[in-house]
């Protein structure tokens, strides 16, 4: 865990920059995806480990894990059986969350002109002829990749807010019983 | 020795150095009910869980020995323990709400033991699953089963939890406080499921409550506990005759018996 968090330390976007820069330049479009791909996967999965980590401390203590371990189960089933199922509703809706993050990543590596090459159409490089002024005033929509952009990531919030509420057994369990 | 189903000597349970548990000595003889009485924090609960060996983390036994069956289980380890639980000794909790998992039917928890501890098949324990919990005298067998355990009421419940500590046909049922959450007439209901169920499977019943008029309903031999100490011990109507600790005595008098 201490791992985790030295992960998380080091700040994202510069570290992206820095793994990318250690890509080689002879890459195709194709290969610096799964590169840039790779490299956020290297720095996102810090948070969420802490998080189910600190979930399975305490969903061990529940009683119905003391009363499995009662029944005769092994540690794995339970594991499996008991204590995962439990995290499975904040990991989606964490990937949910998560999915528009990575998409701003990619598109900000592209932006700088790191990521997807030109021959390859990305959001980000498409919005990276828009930075300059004169070319928004007499070509405004050259501007339109950013309007999706935003529109994505407002989905992906949006269904995973959504997911989470219809998946969430607890607050199920609630509105029925009691 | 030899009539005994467990036999518990010398057991002291502590956390740190303060004794949880001190010395305790207790007999379940084959197809008794015994009954082990004492006050909230007297040390019931943990000598209950000392048994299966699954004291929280902290607690330790620090000494004595725990006879089943026989078989001295004091020094078992993980993997032999797992297969008594469940298989050879039942536990009932006292809520059962909280000790099943919320996400699964009742009748997938059922089958979870069943596929632990014997070797029938999907068909074979689906049948199994009904048979328990007709057993256990829930009305309507199927859809228990396919309920999840916040659709069940109270009693239903504690049935379903019953059905479940004797899905794998244990020797013994360690049933700690399984009515200190129901009414007074469910409570009376659920005393006459376990003696059915001790005539009809066999059992031995260790049965953990701080109600002595229960006891004395219910019980064979009851087992008298306060700050960690078993302080009497005996058949219960001789216990309940003639109360030779302060503390019996004291109990006794806060109900009528």
């Amino acid at each position: 865990m201490r791992l985790c968090e030295m992960v998380m330390m080091v700040p994202g976007f510069y570290l992206l920059l820095a793994l990318r820069a250690a890509v080689p330049d002879n890459f195709n479009s194709l290969q610096v995806y799964f590169a840039i791909i790779i490299i956020l996967s290297f720095i996102g999965w810090a948070g969420l480990a802490r998080i189910i980590r600190g979930m399975c401390l305490s969903l061990r203590e529940r009683e119905y894990v003391l009363a499995a371990k009662g029944l005769g189960l092994s540690d794995l089933k339970i594991i499996v059986r008991h204590i995962l199922p439990h995290t499975l509703s904040y990991s989606i809706f964490a990937v949910m969350l998560s999915i528009p993050g990575y998409i701003l990543g990619e598109s900000g590596l592209s932006l700088i002109g790191l990521g997807i090459q030109d021959p390859y159409a990305s959001w980000g490089n498409m919005l990276s002829d828009a930075m300059s002024i004169v070319r928004i005033k007499f070509a405004p929509w050259i501007l339109w990749p950013a309007f999706f952009i935003f529109l994505t990531v407002v989905c992906f919030n949006v269904i995973g807010d959504a997911l989470r509420d219809c998946l969430d057994p607890l607050l199920k369990g609630e509105g029925e019983n009691t | 020795m030899s009539s005994n189903l467990l036999v518990v000597e010398n057991l002291t349970v502590a956390v740190a150095q303060k004794k949880i548990v001190s010395a305790a000595n207790l007999e379940v003889p084959f197809l008794s009910v015994t009954a082990l009485v004492g006050g909230s924090g007297s040390g019931k609960t943990t000598l209950g869980l000392a048994i299966l060996k699954l004291l929280p983390v902290g607690l330790n036994v620090q000494q004595g020995r725990i006879w089943f069956d026989g078989r001295d289980i004091s020094g078992f380890f993980e993997e032999k323990m797992r297969l008594l639980r469940g298989k050879e000794i039942g536990m009932v909790f006292q809520e059962p709400l909280y000790a099943f998992n919320p996400v699964f039917s009742i009748g997938d928890q059922i089958a979870e033991v069943l596929r632990v501890h014997t070797s029938l098949n999907l068909r074979q324990r689906r049948l199994r699953i009904l048979e328990l919990l007709n057993l256990v005298g829930l009305p309507d067998p199927k859809r228990a089963a396919a309920n999840y355990p916040h659709q069940l009421s109270g009693g239903m419940r504690q049935r379903a939890m019953i059905a479940q500590a004797i899905a794998a046909g244990p020797k013994l049922l360690i049933a700690d406080e399984p009515t200190s959450n129901l009414d007074v007439t469910l409570q009376a209901r659920i005393m006459e499921l376990f003696r059915k169920l001790k005539d009809e499977l066999k059992l031995s019943i260790l049965l953990i409550t701080h109600d002595l008029g229960m006891v004395s309903h219910m019980a064979d031999r009851v087992a008298v506990m306060t700050e960690g100490k078993i302080v009497e011990q005996g058949m219960v109507k001789d216990v309940l005759k003639d109360p030779q600790h302060l503390y019996t005595r004291t109990l006794m008098e806060t109900i009528e018996v």
